[in-house]
């Protein structure tokens, strides 16, 4: 705030004695020459706004953690009940661990996937653009949309997976070298969102399609920066292609990468749509997240503080990312 | 911030000369043109039928007469109809909450970037301790769990008596398209050459006019391309939108649902209906796919 006490006399001095003549619009315009005012003045609203639309709704949120509060009625302040009646409840738990099931093993597979998809589309092809532009459809394609097609693909009776299966089936053709007429001595296919294992699939399959291409594209933009005379380099000292990605790609695009993926970490752990479409929570809250455990609670029910502290227990893990940034943004530099 | 993309050795020094990439491929593919092409060919098309498929199955079922679309197994071919779009349109006001959705993402976008683009400027261009305090809390603030907030945003809406108006969700989206916007043209304005602004200092421009008149027509082009980003965020949220919205206020992707009955799921009509939420972001995120990659991979590349 050194700038505030240096410039300010220099800017009143210079107009002091034309004060009078200059206009209102000039004042203001004389004043914002001043750095400070000028990045207060620049600041200030969106601050204001930040505060008032995030910051109070969150304080409010675990107020209301802390309190017995339904729709509708005041609430009183009844400590920690509500933190502890979750805890002692199993569905809390299966939430907190389907999240994390669901986050890390839906990450992994964007990671991986849009890692190859990237390369993939690096390469020079015939219909490259077009592919590109495919790879962005579920990206565009609102949500809601998206995961009803996948609703009615995974429809128990007009799956069209299901009929394509059965279609294999009748036709006798294996499926990773597994001929299904032999395991499946008649056909039933699978209830893709009524079994608890497969529904927890189907979410991740659903979140992964939709995430992937934010990997592919960004990872995409990464490995354009890669000089092409590092691979020659290579070539010259015979390595191979895995080589070449393990030493040459893989260290070159390291930081995009650690930035794509926690960003895309933080959006799956907090994912609610894909989850809300297709199973709501179901079969046997075996596909809740904290995230729809906290709607359902809070919403569904209309119990407002247990909702909220059923939120609240995403914050920890998200604390880590916070510290992890931190760290990270201070070891990257000094800016 | 500093951008992890600025550890990596600088490009443009390691590579003075720049060679046509594509020479290099379609040489080894001419020598080896059996298994990698046919290989290639299958990947691209896997992946194609990976992205695409589901979209297609739902576009083809708006355009499904009822008796083509309940049959089992699946039909592949059938005569396409319009009937659900007719139905769709004309027995329910789905224009209003085609408007609707229209109405909301032009408020939250108008206000997101009037506050957003000043801060943004004010947070790369002064590198203060505050404004690198307030740097690392909107980008925390971008993490937050939209259902940490959406009870006490229900309760503030009611409390304001905004609940069940378009003002709700346009206030919720502005609190969460604020601090992207900001966080991303924060990185566009730190890329401008601090030498421009300083020449112009030098030549006597304000502070103020520098911004106005030199710093904002360069990031132009990355302002559209984040708005549109926001706009798609905006376009497709269905979350607070439910909570918010009444049945007059509905944006569209809730309306959608709302022919999800307790009795019967209109399938035909969602799909229409759904086709038709997407056209037009789908044809301008299409159109303008460049700018969208720009926005998209700005805050991990430079």
């Amino acid at each position: 705030m050194k700038s505030t006490s240096q410039s300010v006399p220099t800017a009143t001095s210079d107009t002091l004695e034309a004060g009078a003549r200059l206009s209102f619009g000039r004042r203001i315009g004389l004043w914002l020459e001043n750095e400070a005012v000028l990045g207060y003045v620049l600041m200030v609203p969106a601050l204001l706004l930040i505060v008032v639309f995030i910051a109070y709704p969150f304080s409010l949120g675990v107020w209301m953690s802390l309190t017995d509060k339904l729709v509708g009625t005041p609430g009183k302040f009844v400590g920690l009940a509500n933190f502890a009646k979750l805890l002692r409840s199993e569905i809390f738990y299966q939430a907190a661990w389907n999240t994390v099931v669901f986050t890390i093993a839906a990450t992994v597979i964007k990671g991986v996937f849009g890692m190859w998809l990237a390369i993939l589309l690096n390469r020079k092809f015939r219909l490259a653009r077009f592919t590109r532009a495919t790879v962005l459809l579920p990206f565009i394609v609102p949500t809601v949309l998206s995961g009803l097609a996948w609703l009615w693909m995974f429809d128990a009776t007009f799956s069209v997976f299901n009929w394509t299966l059965k279609w294999m089936w009748q036709m006798e053709i294996s499926v990773f070298g597994m001929a299904l007429k032999e395991n499946w001595g008649y056909f039933r296919g699978p209830l893709w969102l009524g079994s608890p294992a497969l529904a927890m699939f189907s979410i991740i399959l659903v979140n992964a399609w939709r995430g992937l291409p934010f990997f592919a594209i960004t990872l995409l933009a990464g490995l354009q920066t890669v000089p092409p005379e590092l691979y020659d380099a290579g070539d010259i000292d015979g390595t191979n292609e895995f080589q070449k990605f393990w030493h040459i790609t893989l260290p070159l695009i390291k930081p995009i990468a650690v930035v794509v993926t926690v960003f895309s970490f933080v959006v799956t752990f907090s994912d609610f749509q894909v989850v809300y479409i297709l199973t709501r929570g179901g079969p046997h809250n075996s596909t809740h997240l904290l995230a729809t455990l906290a709607y359902q609670l809070g919403m569904t029910s209309g119990n407002l503080g247990e909702g909220a502290a059923a939120a609240l227990f995403m914050f920890p893990i998200l604390g880590l990312v916070i510290l992890w940034q931190l760290f990270y943004l201070r070891r990257e530099g000094s800016d | 911030m500093n951008m992890p993309g600025k550890s990596h050795p600088s490009p443009s020094l390691l590579r003075p000369i720049r060679r046509d990439r594509t020479l290099a491929p379609v040489r080894s593919a001419r020598l080896a043109f059996t298994w990698s092409v046919t290989a290639r060919c299958v990947l691209v098309i896997l992946v194609f039928l990976f992205f695409a498929f589901p979209i297609y199955w739902l576009v083809t079922l708006s355009f499904k007469a009822d008796t083509d679309a309940w049959v089992i197994p699946p039909k592949w071919t059938f005569a396409p109809t319009l009937a659900h779009y007719q139905k769709l349109i004309t027995t329910w006001p789905f224009f209003t909450y085609y408007l609707n959705s229209f109405i909301v993402v032009c408020g939250a976008l108008f206000v997101s970037v009037l506050l957003g683009v000043p801060l943004a400027y004010a947070l790369a261009r002064f590198k203060w301790r505050q404004t690198r305090n307030i740097s690392f809390i909107i980008l925390n603030q971008l993490m937050m769990p939209p259902a940490a907030v959406v009870v006490p945003f229900y309760l503030i809406c009611r409390q304001l008596g905004i609940l069940q108006t378009l003002w709700a969700p346009m206030l919720v989206y502005v609190a969460f398209t604020l601090p992207f916007i900001t966080w991303i043209m924060k990185g566009f304005f730190e890329s401008v050459p601090h030498d421009i602004e300083e020449a112009a200092l030098v030549d006597g421009a304000g502070n103020f006019q520098v911004l106005w008149h030199i710093v904002l027509p360069l990031v132009l082009g990355a302002l559209s391309s984040t708005t549109l980003l926001a706009a798609i965020t905006i376009w497709n949220e269905f979350f607070f939108a439910l909570v918010l919205t009444g049945t007059t206020t509905y944006t569209a992707p809730v309306a959608i649902m709302g022919l999800w009955t307790q009795y019967t799921v209109y399938w035909g009509s969602i799909a229409a209906g759904g086709v038709l939420i997407s056209l037009p972001i789908v044809i301008v995120g299409l159109i303008v796919q460049r700018h969208l990659v720009t926005g998209l991979t700005f805050g991990a590349v430079k």
